[in-house]
């Protein structure tokens, strides 16, 4: 039985690790709710003061400059998760490539 | 009242939000795999069958056994338990952040009348009391200063209120549940009420509604929901008096109450105590006066799958005495303690709140 907040031995997923991951994944996903909550609570406000019109934020469509960097950083963050597991090494070359999209 | 920064709002939210799933999609999903299973009719039948009490912890293993097959109820477990721990760590901070503002107003606010209060800091507290962090709550009731806050501005109106934890069903309101539990008294006419275990003042505030003339006393061990209870009741008019006391020695005299309340206490102590309690109980209540009880129901009225996650609690929410409440007979410790007219049964489904109510007689 349990008395305090300590967790039980026993994993609920079968184990410990994937417990760990899944643990991790439900905060990941906690903290994107908070984000997704806060900039829709900072688009009703910029709104209301006129500074934005939203749907014209929907509709807007990224050119030129703003396309390509939104293209550098949409690729970089697509290589860093999902190559994650796969990246075996890692050099100074391929390192300081990413100041450049910060 | 205060309100919570956009931080701690959403990430309670949030919390609601994965609890209503998954005691929702999930749960029903984890309801039909148990149904499909091949074990899950002869365990059905079993569960009403023998009822005796020894007979319960190697039939709740089976149970468990068959019921974690399914994935949705592995992942049920796992965010109630990710729920639970999590209402703390983020409601916390939350109110941390606006620990000022909370301060202000229980300045403003003290109660001027201190005479509805009687803390007794030299009380024995039991051991089967001491140290639980009941769900989850770290440090226990006594533990935090801004209980209150915490509750009244976050974890309550943003996660509980929508139900799905422990025995309270999916969008099931509690406050209305208490309601419709005290509505079950036989009588309206009593004069002074008692509750045994009260916590704050959510029951019998609601008492107050339904028996607007009677005197309200509740007693309990834990002197910070006493003294919110204190602080809200004062603060509304309820006009409620509160002791801290335990509910098997009580401060007051033979015969002298009209009606017992006890509303979610019983899973949370040993059955042993519950038969100290029905007995003081019915020593304080006049001739004819009724008790009414409301705790999670007990194994032989659930199925097995609700069963397993009633038992649930006692190793992951810290309530450790859920499982030895849920194996015991609280109409049998009231006609032990001399009640007649003793019956129990269920006021909604999943069998919540599941009502058990007596009389002592005339």
């Amino acid at each position: 039985m349990s008395r305090t907040v300590e967790r039980p031995d026993r994993p609920y997923l079968g184990q410990k690790e994937l417990d760990d991951v899944v643990r991790m994944n439900t905060e990941l996903l906690a903290e994107l709710w908070i984000l997704r909550d806060r900039v829709t609570v900072l688009e009703h406000q910029l709104e209301q003061k006129q500074v934005i019109d939203r749907k014209a934020l929907s509709d807007f469509v990224p050119e030129g400059e703003l396309a390509k960097e939104l293209e550098r950083e949409r690729n970089a963050l697509v290589a860093r998760v999902a190559g994650a597991p796969h990246a075996r090494h890692y050099d100074y070359a391929t390192l300081a490539k990413q100041a450049e999209i910060g | 009242m205060i309100t919570l920064q956009q931080r701690g709002r959403s990430g309670l939210q949030f919390l609601g939000s994965l609890q209503q799933y998954s005691s929702s999609v999930l749960r029903d999903q984890a309801e039909a795999d148990f149904a499909a299973q091949p074990e899950a009719e002869a365990l059905t039948e079993e569960f009403k069958t023998d009822v005796r009490p020894h007979v319960w912890r190697e039939r709740l293993d089976r149970a468990r056994d068959v019921v974690e097959r399914s994935k949705a109820y592995r992942y049920n477990r796992f965010y109630q338990r990710f729920v639970a721990e999590q209402n703390y760590v983020r409601a916390i901070p939350a109110v941390e952040a606006r620990r000022k503002q909370w301060e202000a107003v229980v300045e403003a606010k003290q109660p001027k009348d201190e005479s509805r209060l009687k803390l007794d800091p030299n009380l024995p507290i039991p051991r089967w009391y001491e140290g639980v962090e009941w769900h989850l709550e770290p440090g226990g009731w006594d533990g935090y200063d801004m209980t209150m806050p915490m509750f009244m501005a976050g974890i309550g109106p943003y996660v509980f209120s929508l139900g799905g934890y422990a025995a309270v069903d999916v969008n099931c309101d509690i406050r209305s549940q208490r309601k419709n539990v005290l509505s079950e008294f036989r009588r309206r006419d009593f004069k002074r009420i008692y509750e045994a275990g009260c916590g704050g003042a959510t029951t019998l505030g609601v008492a107050r509604q339904l028996f607007p003339q009677a005197e309200l006393v509740g007693g309990d061990l834990s002197p910070a929901l006493l003294k919110n209870g204190h602080f809200v009741s004062e603060m509304m008019g309820l006009g409620i008096t509160f002791r801290q006391e335990d509910a098997v020695k009580v401060a007051e005299a033979d015969n002298s109450v009209d009606a017992v309340i006890s509303y979610a206490v019983h899973h949370e102590m040993p059955p042993g105590v519950s038969e100290a309690m029905m007995k003081e109980m019915f020593r304080i209540l006049a001739p004819n006066g009724e008790i009414i009880i409301s705790d999670p129901p007990p194994f032989r009225a659930v199925n097995p799958m609700q069963a397993v996650v009633l038992d649930w609690d006692t190793d992951n929410r810290a309530e450790p005495f859920f499982t030895a409440a849920a194996m015991a007979s609280l109409p049998q410790m009231l006609r032990d303690a001399g009640f007649v007219d003793v019956e129990e049964y269920a006021l909604e489904k999943r069998g919540y709140p599941w009502v058990t109510r007596g009389r002592k007689p005339a």
